[in-house]
């Protein structure tokens, strides 16, 4: 049998709203959280461990993002920590020059 | 776990495997084959070489006749050994000189015969295995777009992993021994597809990601590149270390001879069981002419154990040095990690016919899926319209997948039959005939006969490739056996278990009836 459809989410814009999330957001948070990391830490060593880590987290968040009960509020969610890693990129580029 | 989340992987699960299963197939199928890429080229050509990454090449002499043809004064040349073959890969960039003929200051990029020294061009190189090789990550769909689709496939192949595992976490373990093929069509299918899918999710994880990586790790390679470095590309490859050290070409003529070859075998001697892999040469014949010697520590012996040794050729000095026992950062390990454990090259064939198996065990675990979404829809209060639909899309799925078997087969025998087969040709053979029978399945319309026909085709013309290549090159099996030609024996016995294989399938199912 197919999945349970009481359980899905049938009409347009909760359904557009959930997969750009998973698959958008998801990828601005992976990308910004490792970044975020690079600019702080050890910059080659953390780059090259995201060439795995980025992609597994990135699937991780696009099941987080399937999960929840809004894809509005995911999107809000994961808008919020992507510009929070952002905060910390800029910061780590404007302050930490040990590398 | 509750209802509503394991409905929500169960949707998902569903959806992302529907709409990448043919990719995933063909990718999978083709990259199967790929692990025995050096083996086929070997074959088709008829030529053996012996099993090592190692280069084997006379450097002074090669370098001699490269000299007199191309003029190598000021030049930067790269030799690798890409593949396990005869040929090596010469990568020469135009010399520096800037009042040398135009024709000099050109790059080139060949092959290069071990013994003979004689160049091919990359189209004049091109083989059955490296079509294959580059199907498996959609090459022959003009760039960028092939690539991407492959990357992204990869990329929700991992989702459908991680969600099919999420989905089938309670029952992990009791369905693992379940098995009721008599049963139900269903129910075989749905055992077929968890009880394998477990069996190969360790490898089918690590394919996924590290397939994404090489695809689209564009995607994390450009934020990086525009925040961390501002937009200095070459800064953070150098900072990764895949650069080498750039030497300037001082335009004056080097006053000392110098020995390549010496070179190579004194770096060997520094360590124990080390490989050479690469010689990269700068300023060719100038006076700041520098020599990087790369190789790596068998990989039984150390996994990741990359050194080199940079002359420069003025005063015979070693002026950088690393050390594949001592110094091997994190960032070593990930990049040798990343490509060894894709590539499978690192436990001999044992290790490479395992992957091949578990590569077609997911090819397995992909048609199951597809099948337990179709037979999951075949109630009888889905609509009529409906269920044709979805009997279209299966019949469209199995045609193109299934024919991939008869259609590899057939292009073994024409690429030995009219060798050398040129690219053009081949991609005829093999997409052209692919098309083909994929349009000829289409109009049959029945499943039955697509699956049984193309492994029966498939085998009879496994069984014929031993045969096609011992009528024409004279190679039968045992004699390239005894001759310890292994590869051209390797390619002509795995077709022949491979054929095998798939005719007892053929000759061992039995048609069910598909019971709602």
């Amino acid at each position: 049998m197919p999945a349970n459809s009481k359980y899905l989410n049938p009409s347009f814009w909760p359904r557009f709203s959930k997969i750009t999330a998973a698959i958008l957001g998801g990828y601005f948070v992976s990308v910004t959280f490792h970044l975020a990391l690079a600019s702080w830490f050890n910059r080659a060593n953390v780059l090259i461990t995201m060439a795995f880590t980025g992609f597994i987290l990135w699937v991780a968040l696009m099941i987080i993002a399937f999960l929840a009960k809004s894809g509005w509020k995911i999107w809000g969610i994961y808008i919020l920590l992507s510009l929070l890693f952002c905060l910390f990129i800029y910061l780590g580029q404007t302050y930490n020059t040990t590398q | 776990m509750n209802n509503r989340h394991y409905n929500i992987y169960f949707h998902t699960h569903t959806v992302s495997g529907i709409v990448i299963s043919v990719i995933l197939f063909v990718i999978f199928f083709a990259g199967s084959f790929s692990f025995f890429r050096d083996e086929i080229i070997n074959w088709e050509r008829s030529e053996s070489t012996a099993i090592t990454r190692e280069i084997q090449l006379d450097y002074n002499d090669a370098l001699q006749h490269l000299d007199k043809k191309y003029v190598l004064h000021g030049r930067n040349i790269t030799i690798s050994k890409p593949s396990v073959e005869n040929r090596v890969a010469v990568f020469m960039a135009g010399t520096k000189d800037t009042l040398a003929p135009k024709k000099q200051q050109a790059g080139e990029f060949f092959y290069l015969d071990n013994k003979d020294y004689k160049t091919y061009t990359y189209e004049e190189s091109y083989s059955l295995g490296e079509l294959l090789y580059r199907l498996h990550f959609l090459a022959q769909i003009p760039y960028p777009t092939g690539y991407y689709l492959a990357g992204f496939t990869a990329l929700f192949f991992l989702f459908a992993i991680i969600t099919g595992v999420l989905l089938h976490w309670n029952k992990i373990v009791s369905n693992f021994y379940m098995f009721r093929p008599k049963e139900k069509l269903k129910t075989l299918w749905t055992d077929a597809h968890t009880a394998l899918g477990m069996i190969g999710l360790p490898f089918q994880f690590v394919y996924a990601v590290t397939g994404a990586f090489f695809m689209i790790k564009l995607l994390i390679v450009a934020p990086a590149v525009a925040t961390l470095y501002k937009g200095d590309q070459d800064k953070m490859y150098k900072e990764l270390e895949y650069t080498d050290a750039d030497y300037k070409f001082e335009n004056k003529k080097l006053a000392y001879p110098f020995n390549i070859n010496e070179l190579v075998s004194k770096t060997k001697k520094n360590w124990e069981n080390f490989e050479i892999t690469r010689v990269f040469i700068q300023n060719y014949g100038d006076a700041n002419m520098h020599v990087l010697v790369e190789g790596e520590l068998l990989s039984n012996k150390k996994f990741t154990g990359i050194g080199k040794v940079v002359y420069r050729i003025a005063d015979g000095k070693e002026i950088a040095k690393k050390d594949p026992i001592a110094h091997t950062s994190y960032l070593d390990v990930v990049k040798n990690v990343l490509y060894r454990i894709h590539f499978g090259d690192y436990g001999g064939y044992a290790l490479k016919i395992i992957s091949f198996l578990l590569g077609i065990i997911t090819c397995f675990v992909i048609i199951s899926g597809v099948m337990i979404w179709l037979v999951a829809r075949q109630k009888n209060n889905m609509p009529e319209k409906k269920r044709r639909f979805n009997n279209a899309v299966v019949r469209i799925y199995l045609a193109i997948c299934l024919s991939m078997y008869p259609i590899t087969a057939l292009a073994f025998i024409g690429s030995k039959i009219f060798y050398p087969l040129s690219q053009s040709n081949l991609y005829a053979l093999y997409f052209g005939g692919w098309l083909l029978l994929a349009i000829f399945f289409i109009i049959k319309k029945n499943d039955a006969f697509t699956n049984k026909f193309c492994l029966i085709s498939g085998s009879i013309l496994g069984f014929l490739i031993p045969i096609t290549n011992g009528i024409v090159s004279g190679n039968w099996f045992w004699t390239s056996f005894m001759q310890n030609k292994f590869q051209i024996f390797f390619i002509d016995v795995f077709w022949i278990f491979l054929a095998a294989i798939t005719l007892y399938t053929a000759f061992h199912l039995k048609p069910k009836k598909a019971v709602a």
